[in-house]
């Protein structure tokens, strides 16, 4: 059965964005994508999302300061993060700026990803 | 007899004393003994003249020994003085006031103090130089207040510098002979320079594990992404799939040199919580057989009867016995079983990874736990690894107050047992998952 949830992946490399959205997209979730850490904050003000998977390593404005201002401006959109920074100190900062989860990118695989983010935007 | 250098001095002493002169001498002089060595002696001399004749009344007083031990205290304190100030710290003596005893001129150096600070003498003028320079005046004060009210206690910090430097500082009680307090000792150290290169691993670390990673997980992702659209042929899947294991055998090669790293930078640090490591083996075989599956290779599991906890972080203890289980199935041939099990050995939870692999001589068992070591087997079979994977696992373990040990037997196969402290038996349960 198709999943109608709509998600905002903040990625830079193509190559993991296209992958990952092309996996939602043929779970029948509908996908936005953004390159640019600028651009995160004018698209959760655009559409409802059900969940944004963020990358920390973004140019424009990185993933810790997209969290910043989610946490000031009360942004309720649940946030995955997706990184291949893997100190605890990036994961632990990540989780007090209010991420639900922190995922190391080359841990996992793509059905990895798609059942995660699945499983966040039924919740 | 008296000193050679002495007998001038002597001799119109003497002649004082036959003229009658009331007191002639007070002095220190030096005599020579008959076994040669110079002795000092106290001499006190004066004439009586109520007397017909009159009299000298001479005293010797022989202070050689508290000379000798004045002179041993004076190289003693020349010796202090000259290791005070070679060393490399700034050392600062205060009394159990506050006020300053005592100081090296490394301390002066390091802390930019004007010698008309020092010279004036004023603590409080030294103190209010030395809070100028620091990011958290406060801080620093309050600590001092606090250790100058517990004399007996010894402490270590770090000092932020205004200025971007960096101090460590150690303090602990100065007292004297007899145990009675004299104050306290300070020892400052300017650690700016490791501190930089311990930002500077740290950043290359972030850097490193971003710049390799990123490209990795883009080609694990897309080719995994064609793969689960389907629509290939036995042959492209194949090929899709070899990729899959090239790419992953890299990445593993890269979050191995990465660990390493943080390990060698200091930057990985346990955080443990209570866990039952029978559950958390329990997973890591389920993971471990389906490697296993691929060369009909069977794990054999006894799990322990009892369930015990552990105080351990998850994350290392997992990566070290996964480490040990993927060595064991790497080494072992087609068909072969591996056993685990669990002993409980003077309150360690020791597991055990058995394999029928073809063993290691005792040569190269010494250096198993080596960076980058690789065995002649792994070497003539081509087996794939970056050498790190034992490495890793003694020292997660290590981290987490555990140990490995490493026993094998060239053509029998291998024996290493994992080793972890018990927090507290809980109680006992019925054992789970035989294989």
């Amino acid at each position: 059965m198709p999943n109608s949830s709509r998600i905002l992946i903040a990625e830079d490399n193509e190559f993991l964005r296209m992958a990952v959205a092309g996996a939602l997209e043929d779970e029948g979730m509908e996908v936005v994508r953004v390159a640019d850490g600028a651009k995160v904050l004018g698209a959760l003000a655009k559409h409802d999302f059900d969940l944004l998977l963020l990358d920390l390593i973004l140019p424009g404005k990185n993933g810790f300061e997209i969290l910043k201002e989610m946490k000031k401006k009360k942004i309720k959109v649940p946030v995955l993060v997706f990184t291949n920074l893997s100190q605890k100190k990036d994961r632990e900062e990540a989780m007090e700026l209010g991420a639900r989860e922190f995922y190391v990118k080359s841990n996992l695989s793509i059905d990895e990803v798609v059942r995660v983010v699945k499983k966040y935007a039924k919740s | 007899m008296i000193h050679p250098d002495e007998v001038a001095e002597s001799k119109k002493s003497i002649s004082k004393l036959e003229k009658g002169y009331p007191k002639v001498l007070n002095a220190e002089k030096q005599f020579i003994h008959k076994n040669g060595s110079i002795v000092s002696i106290i001499v006190n001399a004066f004439s009586i003249r109520s007397t017909t004749p009159h009299y000298a009344v001479v005293h010797f007083l022989d202070i050689s020994d508290r000379k000798r031990a004045e002179n041993e205290i004076l190289l003693k304190n020349a010796l202090l003085d000259a290791q005070k100030e070679a060393s490399v710290e700034g050392i600062l003596a205060i009394d159990p006031n506050g006020k300053m005893i005592s100081h090296n001129s490394r301390f002066a150096e390091m802390w930019k103090i004007p010698e008309k600070i020092i010279q004036t003498d004023d603590d409080s003028k030294l103190l209010h130089f030395v809070l100028s320079q620091l990011k958290k005046p406060k801080v620093f004060l309050d600590l001092v207040n606090k250790l100058y009210r517990d004399a007996e206690k010894s402490s270590q910090d770090l000092l932020e510098f205004t200025d971007g430097r960096v101090f460590s500082r150690y303090t602990s009680p100065l007292k004297d002979a007899n145990g009675q307090p004299l104050g306290r000792i300070w020892f400052f150290r300017d650690i700016t320079h490791e501190k930089e290169i311990d930002r500077a691993k740290s950043e290359f670390i972030t850097i490193a594990s971003h710049e390799l990673r990123t490209p990795l997980s883009g080609v694990r992702w897309l080719l995994e992404a064609v793969l689960r659209r389907g629509h290939l042929t036995t042959q492209q899947a194949e090929f899709i799939r070899k990729a899959l294991e090239s790419n992953g055998r890299i990445i593993n090669l890269a979050n191995d040199l990465l660990d390493a790293t943080s390990l060698e930078a200091g930057s990985i640090t346990p955080a443990p919580i209570k866990t039952d490591p029978a559950k958390l083996v329990a997973k890591l075989v389920e993971e471990a057989r389906l490697i296993a599956k691929a060369r009909n290779q069977t794990i054999l599991f006894d799990s322990p009867s009892k369930s015990m906890t552990v105080s351990l972080d998850p994350k290392l203890v997992s990566q070290a016995i996964s480490n040990v289980l993927v060595n064991a199935i790497k080494y072992s041939g087609e068909g072969k079983t591996i056993a685990v099990s669990f002993a409980n050995k003077e309150g360690k939870v020791e597991i055990h990874v058995k394999d029928q692999g073809e063993g290691m001589d005792k040569n190269e068992q010494k250096r198993i736990f080596e960076q980058f070591f690789r065995g002649k087997a792994a070497i003539h079979r081509s087996i794939q690894g970056s050498g790190l994977g034992l490495y890793l696992a003694q020292k997660f373990l290590r981290l987490c107050g555990g140990s490995i040990r490493f026993h094998s037997t060239p053509g029998k196969g291998t024996s290493v047992t994992i080793s972890l402290p018990i927090l507290a038996p809980m109680k006992p349960k019925k054992s789970f998952s035989k294989k």
